[in-house]
């Protein structure tokens, strides 16, 4: 009877590592790397802790270790996240006025090669920032990322002076990326290591708010990873379309992500909508979000026909990535009507044999005149 | 198909470090800019079994609370679902309770909610499902600290998918995105942590 049974266990366990394994081989790399990556932390095989400290200016967040064992295109690498407090402790109003991201050996010390940064991006609760406030209607409007750093932006700060204010114990949520566009060798560890400036509260601080802007493109929601040709415009998704795809008004399926192929290209997309700009409003940092292979991309006001910033993105030669990507930052800002139509323009050019994926984002920071009002009165605790 | 969500939870929370003693979140600044805690306290909503449900029904206890609507087709099932197997972690625990207050009270009447309530398979005693006024149910909202609002087409409502934790004291201690795996996780250590 035991023996039985023991068959049958060993039958079940056999099976189910049979359907297991043909299921994980059919899986994307990303799949992939989020499964690998679980199962080298839940086992301990390599550190799943995130190392947070804060000093005067900064607060550190030290990420949960890397397994790169392949070649992981933008979207792929292994990632994590965490929600995290300046400092629970108390409820002190702070300004978080700079971003850095780098990639660092599991050490903690060593620097690594930015190759290895796909995107760091740090969200809030908006219902928690806002509510504080009394603001509530500006709960929900927007999707809630303060910004996000990438390969080739890795770090930048805000005009002097300019700053998004939170309270020390409010929850703030980072999650990170890895990248490796061209190591094929045995697989190596590596750990993210963000820093966020922090400066204390003063009444001379003055207050950004944050709006997402990005190109979409249509593809065909039958036939997504089809395309495109002369008569069918499908842009083709590299990714999954679940969370990376959107519907406009009249139904039509776009995505922020999409293929391209060797050659030069130019894609526009009106992004008045996304500004969703209700009174002027004043820009006074602007930073970008590209892949390899992208050139330029201009933030453009159609009504005036002129271009209001144009980030210029470098590309190493000899390897895949991107070296360098410009950010706008002004004390002074450029305004925006809510009267006047707006585009991004991006130019790329896939200079390698292979089709690569792209998507092109701004996150656009401008003077919060609501919060710096609520500002005035306010006491430090 | 419980016991094993159960097993799986503790698998993968068990050997999980204690958290940091969670702040206090429920404080607004008011005009004069000072910072003013505040306590959740309820009046005017009744619960599943037509009973009213009042600030006493929170007391001493730890509680999960969220917005929904019983119509809502995209985040609130995969929330109810999350919401169960939390339930599953604590369920020997007399003093935790959840509350899931309707944002849809025109469509979600005590009867659709004892239904829906019913079909999550957690007793009454333990998973609340309120309902009140809209204007209520908003002033509810600016409590827990979020918003809801009709879309466009009208069709569904913008809400959130956050939870918020209160102590025994009806104090706000946490808000988390049980959504994301890694915040339901948060949530867990946090109610340990509490029930304690």
């Amino acid at each position: 009877m035991t023996s039985k049974i023991l068959k049958y266990s060993v039958f079940v366990l056999v099976l189910l590592m049979i359907v297991g394994g043909i299921y994980y081989l059919k899986l994307p790399n990303r799949h992939k790397a989020i499964i690998k990556t679980q199962v080298y932390h839940k086992l301990g095989l390599v550190d799943d802790t995130w190392n947070i400290k804060l000093t005067d200016s900064n607060i550190a967040l030290i990420s949960p270790t890397f397994v790169i064992d392949n070649i992981y295109k933008s979207m792929e690498g292994p990632k994590a996240m965490t929600s995290f407090q300046i400092d629970p402790t108390k409820s002190d109003l702070v300004w978080l006025t700079s971003f850095e991201t780098k990639a660092m050996s599991t050490n903690e010390i060593d620097p690594l090669s930015n190759d290895y940064v796909c995107h760091t991006n740090i969200d809030f609760y908006d219902g928690e920032h806002f509510s504080r406030w009394n603001l509530n209607d500006r709960i929900g409007e927007a999707y809630p990322r303060l910004t996000s750093m990438s390969n080739g932006i890795e770090s930048y700060k805000f005009p002097e002076g300019f700053g998004f204010p939170v309270f020390t114990n409010e929850n703030l949520f980072i999650a990170t990326q890895s990248l490796n566009h061209n190591i094929e060798a045995d697989a190596f560890t590596i750990k993210h290591s963000v820093s966020l400036g922090v400066r204390a509260h003063s009444n001379t601080m003055k207050p950004l708010m944050s709006r997402t802007v990005f190109v979409m493109l249509p593809y065909n929601s039958e036939q997504p990873f089809q395309g495109p040709t002369d008569t069918n415009p499908n842009m083709c998704l590299p990714v999954d379309i679940k969370n990376h795809s959107y519907q406009d008004n009249e139904g039509n399926s776009l995505s922020g992500h999409w293929v391209i192929f060797k050659g030069k290209e130019t894609f526009k997309y009106d992004i008045t909508e996304q500004l969703h700009i209700k009174d002027s409003l004043t820009m006074h940092h602007i930073a970008v979000h590209l892949h390899p292979f992208a050139e330029t991309l201009e933030l453009r006001d159609k009504t005036k026909d002129t271009t209001l910033f144009t980030s210029i993105a470098e590309n190493y030669g000899e390897k895949i990535g991107l070296k360098k990507v410009s950010y706008f930052s002004s004390i002074n800002g450029i305004k925006l009507y809510s009267d006047h139509n707006y585009e991004l323009v991006l130019k790329t050019n896939n200079t390698s044999n292979d089709n690569q994926d792209m998507m092109a984002s701004m996150f656009l920071f401008f003077y919060d005149s609501d919060m710096a009002e609520k500002l005035l009165n306010y006491k430090k605790n | 198909m419980k016991f094993y969500t159960v097993i799986l939870i503790l698998m993968i929370f068990g050997c999980h470090h204690s958290p940091e003693e969670l702040p206090i979140l429920s404080y607004k600044i008011n005009d004069r800019g000072d910072q003013v805690p505040y306590t959740i306290n309820y009046t005017n909503f009744k619960n599943q079994d037509n009973q009213a449900f009042t600030t006493e029904n929170i007391m001493s206890k730890i509680v999960v609370a969220n917005f929904f609507f019983t119509r809502c087709p995209s985040i609130c099932p995969p929330m109810r679902t999350e919401l169960q197997n939390i339930n599953e972690v604590f369920k020997n625990k007399n003093d935790f309770l959840m509350v899931s207050h309707t944002i849809d009270p025109k469509n979600d009447t005590v009867e659709v909610l004892y239904n829906y309530a019913k079909s999550t398979g957690v007793d009454s005693d333990r998973w609340q499902f309120i309902r009140s006024t809209t204007e209520e149910t908003k002033k509810q909202a600016e409590l827990y600290m979020t918003n809801f609002r009709p879309t466009d087409d009208e069709t569904d409502f913008y809400h959130s998918s956050y939870v918020a934790l209160l102590d025994r004291k009806q104090r706000i201690r946490g808000f988390y995105n049980i959504l994301a795996v890694e915040e339901s996780e948060r949530l867990i250590e946090d109610l340990k942590q509490l029930l304690e």
